[in-house]
């Protein structure tokens, strides 16, 4: 059902329709580093059943892919094969293909009738920066263009060493479709999905990624219009019809192309209150123009409205709550594992002993990060100490 | 020449109503109201231009402006506008001129747009817990900013560009000193002072005694350079660079010669009785490099402190003239829609060019975004905003935020008449004739901006979702302490504590030092430890609110005019300045934000106390000031009226029976207490004119009330009040009844009458007032039973409940009430006093004349306002230290020079 509809969908050029997210999330990471399977974070979807509605489904998995981790892994879902014939052509163009498969998948009664699933390892072509471009930015720019231009292809993950796996579905089915208990990652991170606008299509559902941010989100950014338009100024484009999309592009900007500390950007995405700046600066609290400075620099960056996000990433994962806390997220520690989702249940599912377990407060991050990191770290920031 | 032209209205006067009291005679510069010589007033129609003006202010309705547009048979092209101009212009041979904006039936988008709203798929933002904050920065912004991290902390590098920060996203647009009056001028600037925003000068420069409204002031260097100089440039918060206007894009501005007296001709430099024609362009800016020539010019001339802002026509091509403002420089873009309004322009013109704002927003807006340019300048929209809805749609389109011109003009009392370019406003609001000028009390004028702007800021936090007016107290007061508490005496443990942000005392501290220490001293010396300054010991219950209110107006009034006398005597100039400075920084966003009890119960005891304590100081020194201490005022009302605690007149003692077992029903007496004149003052006060709420207040003569209730829930309250007087018994009533209607509204409807108590029945309350001679009983209730039983209990005996008694003050509309009423007084003295039928006859032959033709170019200067008084800093609640007031700047003397318009005698 879903593919054709996104495809009539995409070529209306509904640019403005977008679908509500819900409502089940799950993360675990091992700040170690060390792999686990899959099925840890299936059956903590598992749990979270009755947060979805069977219409979407999806999971990220970091660390999957060590004998190609510095190709970039693209997972593209396509409608018929001259979608895959056009997109071929393009990524030739733009890309050295080590190799390119179909993901394996599982029979299933519960998932049936979707695009066709493709994955390739590429590497950007060795000129590519004549383009004037970074290498993330020359990425970026070609799977915007795969999503925006050819018709009934759809890049769904563009990271090294990661890869994000998306269905309709409940989350559990999905896992298990995809064989995620064959996998080894130390970031997992998992959504189940309860829309109610239209009926599910695989692309709409989360996670939503951009190189190798994976975004699974929980609630209503009812700021997409302004943030879509802003985010469009930088050049990215929001082809999926789903709100979590511009969290993505938001992180991506703010952490990779502004160099912002990761604090920081989740401030800029949940940010402290005029008033309370304003008592910031009586109090003489220097911070208080870092928060002024953000808001008034990334006003059109802030999301309005309900949410809970998860955000995985190469070098570990965080969790953001709004201002008001209108959304669930509790979050736990066990020795080197990092715990975060819509309820406790789903935790304890993984793990029943947990050395810590809290609510984390609206606004403030949770932050998970790998203790030696892998290539580049999210943020470049000089760090000194004074 | 014969005119062809027709009469457009016509002037209906009832005959029946009008009493040939010549206000409409002397009201109307158009001279459209004549009395002839038996005293007769008639008008003539062809010279009424609509503007209301009469028909607002006659005292008996007697007349009406009817549209008699004349008949022209039916043509679609030829209408009888088209056919005037003609004719207008065969007889003229001149350019038609009009004023305000385009009023031809174009479509207006905003009504075509509508609002989206949250509902159960989109969840609505729940509005008691997600604040709406409509604070915008308007300048220029990185794309990005730089971080460092210190010790685990974020420090900014970025140096960010200068900004205005707004606290509502509503400005007031450019309209100049020349084209709108300086009462006008002075209320946009109080009342963008009061609402944290911005007013603009327009092309008219800025006015002398309006530089301490500087940094609530955006200027204008126009093409023209009228008023353009350093200071003027210094002044300011931001520079408006204005390339055109929505009215008349393309061409400048125009201030026809008869509006150009001294005062103008001072402030625009330039001679009396000149046109002020603009130039077309800027005769420096050619191209749009010159004009980055020119913002980098200003932004040198102001060394990069201030936002430079261009304001230009919204045409068809408006998307790539943005685009080039800001790649030129410019931190602000103003974009100005063809209903833009104008002190004068040439009809065609107005007409004919320019497009929408609407899709001026939309354009720019999308264009800088596809440039991937957008956040190098923030775009604010101007051109006919009528609304809240208009604002947010604008916003919603991409504007950052929105100008209104019309809107507050409108506001002030403009009926838009467009006849501005004359001269001869009768709202005071488009002229330069002082007789006319005088008409717009800046007063009510900025208080009447005031009130608009909040209420489109509170409607438009409604449509995004605002927080109900369920207040959390405990946490605001701990806001509001944390905001304005500067320092501290506590009796208790004689500790003082001064709270300051330096490490070493400046003349601000010092100040509230010697505030702080004046209470010390008061303590030592009158002990401050015992009732009713305080009740460490709750030895007695409290009892008398009014009371303890009172005394602390005294300790807090001795306190304010003890350190200003240090103030005077220790502090210099230089010092002076700082504090003023110091003061001008500090934020009083909490307080601003209060209810008005609030806030004017935590300002009272600093201002009226220390009124009341230099009225005694005055009287008899010090030694009388000490004596207070001994014998503290008691009411308010001695506050409010020291001459009276000379005089020892206090409280009358009412007393209110225990009504506990009458009532049954589990109800028991929680309180009792007394209602001072401050509170009646404050009760009324959100309904009612200030003059109304204070004459139903004075008079008090005392106060007792009790508060029931039970463990259902049930809730009475009962109060007694003596008065002065009947009279002021009865404009308490009338008050009242004012205050249910304002309160209650349709709810309450009439009230009933059921013996000598007037009730009424609302979805909460039932109400009841009752009057006997001086005195006045009030009784609310959740229940029926109780009220009926309280009502019974204080019996039905009474004086019928006449309205009226405070009409005039209720209803007012200004100074011209109490002048009209003077006049009819005058008259009809006359008449009574039977003098002889020759003073009769000498009355009604004498024609008033109208008001003053203008001789060109010789009126004398604005009236001179003398400066405001200080700037009220914040003083917080009782026992601690407020924010001393910054000390008034005396502003350049700036006298009116030259012979006067005169008004006329006889008439106001």
């Amino acid at each position: 059902m879903c593919a054709t509809n996104w495809e009539v969908l995409v070529l209306k050029g509904q640019k403005n329709r977008r679908n509500i997210s819900g409502c089940g999330l799950a993360g675990m990471m091992s700040e170690d580093g060390r792999l686990m399977s899959g099925e840890a974070i299936i059956r903590a979807m598992t749990i979270l059943h009755d947060r979805s509605n069977g219409l979407g489904g999806g999971f990220a998995a970091y660390g999957i892919y060590p004998h190609k981790k510095d190709f970039y892994a693209l997972h593209i879902m396509y409608d018929n094969i001259r979608a895959k014939e056009d997109t071929d052509i393009l990524l030739d163009e733009r890309f050295d293909v080590d190799s390119e498969e179909v993901i394996p998948t599982r029979k299933s009664a519960a998932i049936s009738r979707g695009p066709l699933l493709w994955r390739y390892f590429v590497k950007p072509k060795a000129d590519f920066e004549d383009c004037g471009l970074c290498e993330e930015d020359y990425v970026i720019e070609a799977v915007m263009a795969v999503n925006s231009l050819v018709p009934g292809a759809f890049i769904f993950s563009s990271g090294k060493n990661m890869g994000a796996f998306k269905a309709v579905g409940y989350p559990e089915d999905v896992g298990r479709f995809y064989r995620l208990d064959e996998y080894e990652g130390y970031t997992w991170i998992g959504h189940g999905r309860f829309p109610t606008n239209t009926p599910g299509w695989w692309g709409g559902a989360h996670p939503f990624t951009i190189l190798d941010w994976a975004i699974v989100h929980n609630g209503e950014i009812s700021s997409y219009g302004i943030n879509r338009r802003y985010l469009e100024m930088f050049g990215y484009k929001c082809t999926m019809l789903t709100d979590t999309e511009v969290v993505a592009y938001l992180m991506d900007l703010m952490l990779r192309r502004h160099n912002l500390p990761l604090e920081v950007a989740c401030k800029a995405l949940a940010a402290p209150f005029w008033s309370d700046i304003d008592r910031m600066k009586a109090r003489g609290d220097k911070k208080a123009n870092v928060f002024e400075a953000l808001r008034m620099v990334y006003g059109s960056g802030l999301l309005n409205g309900p949410f809970a996000i998860i955000v995985g990433h190469a070098n570990g994962m965080v969790g953001l709550s709004d201002r008001v806390k209108l959304r669930p997220l509790t979050a736990a520690r066990k020795d080197d594992m990092l715990y975060i989702a819509s309820e406790e249940a789903a935790i304890r599912e993984v793990s029943p002993k947990l050395d810590v377990v809290w609510n984390p407060k609206a606004g403030e991050p949770v932050v998970g990060k790998l203790k030696v990191p892998t290539g580049k770290a999210p943020t470049h920031v000089k760090e000194t100490v004074a | 020449m014969k005119t062809y032209q027709l009469p457009e209205v016509k002037i209906e006067r009832d005959k029946d109503r009008c009493i040939n009291c010549l206000v409409c005679v002397r009201q109307c510069a158009f001279e459209a109201h004549k009395v002839d010589d038996e005293g007769e007033v008639y008008s003539e129609d062809e010279k009424c231009v609509a503007c209301q003006r009469c028909v607002s202010l006659c005292p008996t309705n007697a007349l009406y402006i009817k549209d008699n547009t004349p008949f022209v048979k039916d043509n679609a092209n030829w209408t009888a506008e088209t056919q005037k101009y003609i004719w207008k212009q065969a007889e003229t041979g001149g350019v038609l001129l009009t004023g305000m904006g385009n009023p031809k039936p174009y479509p207006i988008y905003w009504d075509h747009l509508l609002l989206n709203a949250s509902q159960v798929t989109n969840p609505s933002i729940d509005p008691l817990r997600e604040p709406m904050e409509l604070r915008t920065y308007l300048g220029s912004k990185p794309d990005s900013i730089e971080i460092e991290m210190v010790n685990g902390e974020p420090v900014l590098k970025t140096k960010l560009a200068p900004q205005l920060m707004v606290k509502t996203p509503i400005l007031f647009s450019a309209m100049s000193y020349g084209a709108i009056s300086y009462n006008a001028c002075e209320a946009l600037a109080r009342a963008s002072k009061e609402l944290g925003t911005f007013w603009n000068t327009g092309e008219g420069g800025l006015h002398k005694n309006l530089y301490q409204y500087g940094p609530n002031t955006i200027v204008q260097v126009a093409s023209g350079r009228f008023g353009v100089h350093s200071e003027y440039l210094d002044a300011a918060a931001a520079i408006e660079i204005k390339i055109g206007q929505g009215a008349k894009p393309g061409i400048g501005g125009h201030l026809p010669g008869e509006k150009v007296g001294e005062a103008v001709s001072q402030t625009r430099m330039i001679p009396v009785g000149s046109d002020a024609l603009s130039p077309a362009p800027h005769h420096d800016i050619y191209s749009i490099e010159d004009l980055s020539q020119l913002i980098y010019s200003l932004k040198e001339a102001t060394e990069y402190t201030k936002p430079v802002s261009v304001k230009i026509s919204a045409v068809h091509n408006v998307a790539a003239i943005a685009s080039g403002i800001a790649r030129a420089g410019a931190d602000i873009i103003a974009i100005d829609g063809f209903r833009g309004g104008t002190g004068a322009a040439p009809t065609m013109i107005r007409d004919n060019v320019g497009i929408p704002i609407e899709l001026a927003i939309a354009a720019v807006d999308t264009r800088l975004r596809e440039e991937g340019i957008r956040n190098r300048a923030s775009v604010i929209a101007a051109g006919g905003f009528r609304n809240s809805a208009d604002v947010i749609k604008a916003i919603a389109l991409g504007a950052d935020a929105v100008y209104l011109g019309t809107a507050a003009l409108v506001a002030m009392g403009c009926h838009v008449c467009q006849k501005c370019y004359t001269g001869k406003c009768n709202w005071g609001i488009a002229t330069q004739n002082p007789y006319l000028e005088k008409r717009l009390n800046p007063d009510i004028a900025a208080e009447r901006l005031y009130n608009m702007v909040k209420g489109w800021s509170h409607e438009i936090m409604e449509m995004l979702g605002f927080i109900d007016p369920d207040l959390d107290l405990k946490k605001f007061y701990i806001d509001l302490l944390t905001e304005q508490v500067a320092g501290f005496y506590d009796p208790e443990d004689d500790g003082l504590y001064l709270i300051s942000e330096e490490q070493k005392m400046g003349a601000m501290d010092r100040y509230i030092l010697s505030h702080e220490l004046t209470h010390y001293l008061q303590d030592a010396n009158f002990d401050l430890m015992r009732p009713p300054f305080h009740d460490p010991d709750n030895a007695e219950v409290e009892t008398d609110d009014d009371a303890s209110f009172a005394a602390t107006c005294l300790v807090e009034g001795d306190a304010m005019i003890a350190s200003e006398f240090w103030l005077t005597e220790y502090v210099d100039v230089s010092e002076m300045l700082e504090m003023q400075l110091e003061s001008g920084e500090y934020s009083s966003e909490v307080l601003d934000s209060a209810p008005d009890y609030i806030r004017d119960g935590l300002l009272f005891p600093y201002e009226e106390g220390a009124e009341f304590v230099r009225y005694i100081h005055k009287r008899s020194g010090f030694a009388s000031v000490d004596a207070a201490f001994r014998n503290p005022p008691t009411t308010t009302e001695q506050i409010y009226h020291p001459e009276k605690y000379v005089e020892g007149e206090g409280a009358v003692e009412v007393k209110l029976e225990d009504l506990s077992d009458t009532l049954g029903e589990g109800f028991e007496l929680d309180y009792e207490n007394v209602l001072g004149e401050f509170d009646v003052y404050e009760l009324f006060k959100p309904y009612m004119r200030k003059n109304a709420a204070t004459r139903a207040a004075e008079g008090w003569g005392g106060n007792k009330y009790q508060y029931y209730s039970n463990e259902n829930g049930e809730r009475l309250l009962v109060q007694e009040y003596a008065w002065d007087g009947e009279r002021d018994a009865q404009e308490f009533v009338s008050a009242f009844l004012g205050y249910v209607e304002g309160r209650f509204g349709k709810e309450a409807g009439e009230g009933k009458s059921s013996g000598a108590w007037r009730t009424w029945k609302t979805r909460e309350y039932l109400i009841g007032i009752k009057l006997d001679g001086d005195r006045t009983w009030i009784a609310q209730s959740t229940q029926e039973a109780p009220f009926q039983k309280a009502v019974a209990f204080l019996g039905e005996e009474g004086d019928a409940i006449e309205e009226g008694a405070l009409d005039d003050e209720i209803n007012g509309s200004g100074a011209e009430t109490d002048l009209t009423w003077l006049v009819v007084a005058v008259v009809v003295g006359l008449l009574f006093l039977g003098l002889a039928l020759i003073v009769v006859m000498l009355v009604m032959y004498r024609k008033p004349p109208g008001p003053p033709a203008p001789p060109a170019g010789t009126y004398g200067g604005p009236y001179y306002y003398p400066p405001p008084p200080p700037t009220s800093s914040v003083p917080p609640p009782p026992g601690v230290s407020p924010m001393p007031p910054a000390p008034a700047p005396s502003p350049p003397g700036y006298p009116p020079s030259g012979p006067g318009g005169e008004p006329p005698p006889g008439s106001s």
